[in-house]
């Protein structure tokens, strides 16, 4: 396993860690900010680039809206985008989806895989605006080599983003745990 | 070597560890589990070619979507077989090991109340259990590390480091080769199949399960 597969899977198996220690009655919840994240963020990418960098264009009249900086800039907003509503669900009131989980070990091995689910769609997003924007994170020095490995070539077409054909299928779960909930 | 102490001591540790689970779980669970398991692995043998002759036609029969006529039902007959000498093995051992797994689950819901008498029997079925797994489970596990010869004659100290990037790298080629047998779009669908899995496990245990009275 090459440096970024191994950087990425490292955030993914923290969030099992956390799910195993919050529960997946929890960690649901969290799967819902998470989906709807990425979701919106797929809505406004691409729409919202012209006017961020024509922003900073009128601010930094030396601004070269095709440059690594411009680019560094697009992943940085996506990301902090991303991350802050995810910290935004866990620090603040969660979406109570009420229910009661399963008692362990049923209950437990639910809360590996949802939490392994969260560290996929989570670490998957930000390793995808990486990849969209070339990697800016490679300024920094070691983690993110250049060229990918195979296996990181390989799992890069099977990011979050890149499931479906947009991320409209991503709202499917959502609904089917809001009728789940409803009919609960 | 085959003369080596240490080997003679591993062997030791081996049976008593198999055999303390034994003394524990009871001996009547580890006699049924070990007669069962052998039983239906000779079993297993013998009628393979009966199973998989049914698993071929039946499953060549759903595939080409229930034929009456009789030109369908000889494409059923003529079509490549699910279960074909190349796999044969593999069929038979995950047959069997499935067959294993359901035997633990069938001897303690038989035999609740087993452990703690007879232990000394429960000890010598345990071992019996080691040596069956040992024929047939450990043997399968050999070629992971090329026979076990360089790892036992490894530098002291190395050997859960070789190990260990033995079990990498065996795992590391299996995965890949199993994602590497579907296109790129089949794996994307699998991906989002196991994710929408695991969110309908996840909220059904939540609301779909009907709660049990409490006590009071």
């Amino acid at each position: 396993m090459g440096p970024i597969e191994t950087y990425f899977a490292t955030i993914a198996i923290i969030f099992v860690f956390i799910s195993v220690a919050r529960g997946y009655a929890k960690e649901l919840s969290t799967t819902i900010i998470i989906l709807v994240a990425i979701f919106l963020l797929d809505v406004i990418d691409g729409r919202l680039n012209p006017l961020l960098l024509a922003l900073v264009s009128t601010i930094f009249p030396d601004f070269d809206r095709a440059s690594a900086a411009a680019d560094t800039l697009l992943c940085v907003v996506y990301s902090v985008a991303f991350i802050g509503s995810v910290f935004a669900n866990y620090s603040g009131n969660s979406l109570n989806l009420g229910g009661s989980q399963a008692a362990p070990p049923v209950g437990t091995y639910i809360s590996i895989l949802v939490g392994l689910m969260n560290g996929y769609l989570v670490a998957g997003t930000l390793w995808f605006y990486q990849a969209l924007y070339d990697y800016p994170l490679k300024f920094f020095g070691r983690g993110i080599e250049q060229p990918l490995s195979s296996t990181a070539q390989a799992m890069v077409e099977l990011l979050p983003q890149k499931l479906a054909l947009n991320a409209g299928y991503l709202m499917i779960p959502i609904a089917v745990i809001l009728l789940l909930r409803a009919r609960g | 070597m085959l003369n080596q102490p240490e080997s003679l001591i591993s062997l030791f540790i081996y049976f008593v560890f198999f055999g303390l689970i034994g003394a524990r779980r009871g001996w009547k669970k580890e006699v049924f589990v070990f007669a069962l398991a052998f039983a239906s692995y000779l079993g297993l043998l013998q009628s393979q070619g009966r199973i998989a002759f049914i698993i071929n036609t039946g499953g060549n029969y759903i595939r080409s979507g229930f034929p009456s006529d009789q030109e369908g039902l000889l494409k059923v007959f003529q079509a490549a077989p699910i279960i074909g000498p190349e796999n044969r093995e593999t069929f038979v051992f995950v047959a069997w090991a499935a067959i294993l797994f359901l035997l633990y689950f069938v001897g303690d819901k038989l035999f609740k109340k087993d452990a703690g008498k007879s232990q000394s029997l429960g000890f010598m079925a345990g071992i019996a259990n080691g040596i069956l797994y040992l024929s047939l489970i450990a043997t399968r596990l050999f070629p992971i590390f090329n026979g076990g010869s360089e790892l036992a004659e490894a530098p002291p100290g190395t050997q859960l480091q070789q190990v260990v990037i033995r079990l990498q790298d065996f795992l590391d080629t299996q995965v890949t080769g199993f994602f590497a047998s579907f296109s790129q779009a089949e794996q994307r669908t699998l991906l989002i199949f196991v994710l929408f899995a695991i969110i309908g496990i996840a909220s059904y245990t939540m609301y779909g399960r009907k709660s049990s009275p409490q006590k009071k």
